[in-house]
């Protein structure tokens, strides 16, 4: 006689997050000891949140940065290149001093390999406060980094342009692989590239209906998926949305 | 921007730092280094100029202007060329469009017998990767790269009678100087002579006029147009120079006229000794002046977060060509003509930041906040949702939001099978699911389950001006068995996880959603207070509702209750792209006898190229003899991440196991 035993008849194993809603909560779990609360916006947006309000008029250079896939409805929407539209959104209904994040997905319209998908996820930081400095936009991303990455890690700032920012600067952080020896992983330089930073330019605060007088802020910006890559070694950003998975359920 | 340590040391008298530590001085201070070449004797530093001081940095002057503020040092002082000018023929010009053209300087070069271009100049030139064409050319890359200002040179031989700055007419074409026949329209603005157009202004040269080495006259045009109307007609017309990406970065005007003046001075030393050059005619409807403003300095410490006393303050502006006077607590302040950049406090407070060192900015973590942190309602569900599915066996994806059909179409597609924006999520399960069943052995399940919460983008049933589209969030959930299997239906699975959600969103909002949350059996459809939200089993095994809308009706969070998160410290594994072998083995053992020891075996012989093992069935029999064994049941994949694996590769493999399992007195099944 046969019996049947246990290994067929098993509970249904539990599923996994996808990696990159579990580096969203943890962004989340991070800022949220800093007080920063979660918002969202739209990803089919307008021109104005996406370019006018952050200050990227159109026949302005600075609308090249970003190649934008743009839709085919009357009102001219575009799919949103970057999370910053919510910091606009955000201003126009609520009242500070205040303190967001927001991650949500972003479209750029170029050639998708390894390194670059047409579309992933961003994480959006906004704080407008009285008297708000690039020091402490530094303490929020050393504190933020060091959470995320180690006790090691350090954020180094160098100078960059943004429209939506005055001053700007292009965030790195140590790397948390090699400790600055050098690897693959920061191209020997023992630096990476890691995120878009500075305190809010005065345009973007006068669209949203702040006196840039009374309040002033910080913002930054940096990818999701590349920190996942980094951290985890993923080698081709397409495997996030491809629906494997042989990705997610190693995670 | 590719620049030449060579031509910038000409700039100081000191020697400058080594390549290295230069650039490292340029990154921190100024902006990237995107690389750095060894071009015969000399380095070549490609600087990624940032878009707002492309008006000013795409040129070695700029640079080295900026290297000495950096580094504390002074430039050569800046000195005027001198020549002398001489009577020439008359030159007239007008201009038509003193909006798109404020300033224009012109200036005939007579008897000029121009030779090979000198060594000392096309060695700057090929250093920083730009072609050798013939000396007045040469002499106009040379200035441009030098000083900025784009500049160009006729054959006045070739010109007929006078120039005029005008928009084209209705029909009128030009020939560039690669060949290029370009239609132009009354938008695009010329410079022309009596017989037509010349030059397509501030954008590309015209063939009509081009110079050679055999030019004995010559015209130079050195003039200031329109940012945003260069920009505007370059993208139109489709034609990007050197010349339009400085102009369309608003560079001063004053650079037209020193300009002018450097390269006449080029011209008349490679002319021969007959070189002679007339006056200058100029055309100005504005001339720059230093524009003058005033800050705090506590303002601009107070802006980056240090203690920075008021002299290092001025000193630092001062080294960035600044005029600083005081005036009470304030500075005021005159701008350099090329520094259009500067016009606010914050402006020069990242100016003094960057050259005081970015690297010196404290960390200061912000005061804490008083209240609450607010979280938006969707957010809040759609989280609660994600543990809920997980702990029902549904690992999530992403997948891509564009689709080769739709309802919302895009302007500019990647492609034409994604030309459209997804209007549901359950094209793309589909196309998972289908790949992850056959990847089910390298996963290791019996049945794969999947789900997606995602944007999904419809038509507005309502339009209003401003707003077509309507956006909602969607929630898919699919499962598929690896193997068939007669008794396990898998639309069953899905009315049970529905059931189960609908009561998990019950539970959790205090919302009698069960109520308001029907299915319509007959047709599959998912119904909220009688308005269909999805569709349940239309496809097998899946179903598909708009969360935006049940979210809606469910009750505002009072306080955020999911625990804190961190990510799981896992090992990640890349992926083979090479199809696995499924190979299953089945051993009858002495009863008593564990998996573990049958597993050890297969690790131990299978290699590296043994992945994942998945015991799948296990039975115990009693045999005649009265001797009582375990059958264990094992799956195995193979695969290669360097190849496809064929048979003549598996099959001593699976033959070394069976033979170790024998060895112990097994019997293989």
């Amino acid at each position: 006689m046969e019996k049947k035993s246990e290994a067929i008849e098993t509970q249904v194993p539990k599923g996994h997050l996808h990696p990159i809603t579990s580096l969203i909560r943890e962004i989340q779990t991070i800022f949220a000891e800093l007080g920063f609360a979660i918002a969202q916006g739209p990803e089919a947006e307008t021109e104005f949140y996406n370019f006018d309000a952050l200050n990227i008029p159109a026949d302005h250079p600075a609308r090249d940065m970003q190649d934008t896939f743009w839709l085919k409805t009357p009102e001219r929407k575009v799919m949103r290149t970057h999370t910053s539209p919510v910091q606009v959104r955000y201003m126009e209904t609520h009242k500070p001093p205040l303190r967001i994040v927001v991650p949500g997905k972003v479209f750029r319209n170029e050639a998708t390999d390894a390194t670059h998908e047409a579309q992933f996820y961003q994480v959006e930081g906004l704080l407008i406060d009285k008297n708000v400095s690039m020091a402490q936009l530094r303490g929020t991303l050393d504190y933020f980094f060091k959470r995320l990455l180690g006790p090691d890690v350090t954020v180094r700032f160098q100078p960059s342009y943004f429209p939506f920012t005055e001053p700007s600067a292009e965030i790195f952080i140590s790397c948390f692989k090699c400790k600055g020896a050098g690897c693959a992983i920061c191209k020997r330089s023992g630096w990476i590239e890691v995120m878009g930073a500075g305190r809010v330019h005065e345009h973007v605060l006068r669209s949203s209906g702040l006196d840039p007088k009374e309040w002033s802020g910080f913002a930054f910006g940096g990818g999701i998926d590349r920190l996942l890559m980094l951290k985890y070694g993923v080698e081709d950003v397409r495997h996030f949305y491809n629906g494997d998975l042989r990705i997610v359920n190693q995670f | 921007m590719k620049i030449s340590y060579k031509w910038l040391q000409t700039y100081f008298d000191t020697p400058l730092p080594s390549p290295e530590e230069l650039s490292a001085a340029i990154g921190y201070h100024l902006s990237e280094i995107e690389g750095t070449d060894k071009v015969g004797d000399d380095t070549v530093f490609d600087i990624k100029v940032l878009a707002d001081r492309n008006r000013y940095l795409l040129c070695h002057e700029g640079i080295a202007n900026e290297i000495a503020a950096i580094l504390k040092t002074d430039r050569k002082p800046i000195v005027e060329p001198q020549f002398t000018t001489s009577k020439t023929p008359e030159l007239k010009i007008t201009v038509e469009k003193s909006d798109l053209c404020d300033r224009y300087f012109g200036r005939r070069i007579e008897t000029v017998s121009v030779g090979e271009t000198p060594t000392w100049l096309t060695e700057r030139l090929t250093a920083v990767g730009q072609r050798s064409i013939n000396a007045f050319v040469d002499a106009a890359n040379f200035v441009m790269l030098d000083m900025e200002q784009p500049l160009h040179v006729f054959d006045a031989d070739r010109v007929s009678g006078n120039i005029t700055v005008r928009m084209a007419r209705e029909g009128e074409t030009i020939t560039t100087l690669d060949g290029k026949e370009v239609k132009l329209t009354p938008a695009v603005l010329v410079i022309a002579d009596d017989a037509g157009p010349l030059a397509i202004a501030g954008i590309k040269g015209g063939k009509r006029a081009e110079v050679t080495v055999a030019t004995k006259r010559v015209i130079i045009e050195s003039a200031h147009f329109d940012a945003s109307y260069i920009r505007r007609t370059s993208t139109a017309i489709g034609i990007r120079t050197d010349s339009s990406k400085r102009f369309e970065n608003d560079i001063t005007g004053d650079f037209a006229r020193r300009g002018m003046d450097q390269l006449t001075a080029l011209l008349l030393k490679l002319g021969g000794k007959d070189a002679v050059a007339g006056e200058i005619v100029e055309i100005s409807s504005h001339t720059p002046t230093p524009r003058t403003f005033s800050v705090n300095p506590k303002q601009v410490a107070d802006i980056i977060g240090i203690e920075l006393s008021e002299a290092d303050t001025v000193d630092i502006l001062k080294r960035l060509r600044i005029g600083v006077e005081k005036a009470g607590d304030l500075l005021k302040l005159t701008i350099p003509l090329d520094r259009g950049d500067l016009n606010t406090v914050e402006d020069i407070a990242e100016d003094v930041g960057r050259i005081y060192g970015y690297e010196k900015i404290p960390a200061t973590v912000p005061p804490k906040l008083e209240g609450q942190i607010g979280f938006p309602k969707d957010f809040y569900y759609e989280e609660k949702l994600r543990n809920f599915l997980i702990g029902q066996g549904y690992s999530e994806i992403f997948t891509s939001s564009f689709d080769q059909k739709g309802e919302i179409e895009i302007a500019n597609p990647l492609a034409s099978d994604k030309a459209f924006l997804r209007s549901n999520l359950t094209e793309n399960m589909i196309r998972s699911m289908h790949m992850n069943v056959q990847n089910a052995p390298v996963l290791g399940l019996d049945a794969v389950r999947a789900f997606e919460i995602g944007k999904v983008f419809k038509k507005s049933a309502t339009p209003t001006k401003e707003n077509s589209v309507y956006e909602y969030t969607s929630l898919c959930a699919a499962v598929r068995l690896a193997r068939p299997n007669k008794k396990i239906k898998i639309n069953d699975i899905i009315r049970d996880l529905r059931d189960k959600l609908v009561t998990f969103l019950g539970a959790e909002s205090g919302v009698d959603i069960i109520t308001m949350c029907t299915v319509d059996d007959t047709g599959g459809l998912i119904m909220l207070n009688n308005k269909q939200i999805g569709t349940i089993n239309a496809v097998d095994g899946l179903m598909e509702l708009n969360l935006s809308e049940i979210t809606a009706v469910l009750s505002e969070p009072n306080t955020w209750d999911l625990p804190e998160y961190r990510m799981p410290e896992v090992t990640y594994k890349k992926l083979s792209q090479y199809p696995f072998v499924l190979r299953d083995i089945a051993v009858f053992v002495p009863a008593g006898t564990s998996s573990d020891e049958l597993l050890t075996i297969l690790k131990e012989k299978g290699g590296p190229l043994l992945g994942r093992t998945e015991l799948f069935d296990v039975f115990t029999k009693k045999f005649p003899d009265g001797s009582e064994k375990t059958s264990y049941a094992f799956s195995m994949v193979f695969q290669s991440y360097e190849k496809t694996l064929s048979d003549a590769e598996v099959n001593p493999i699976t033959e070394e196991i069976a033979r170790e399992i024998t060895k112990k007195g097994w019997t293989v099944r």
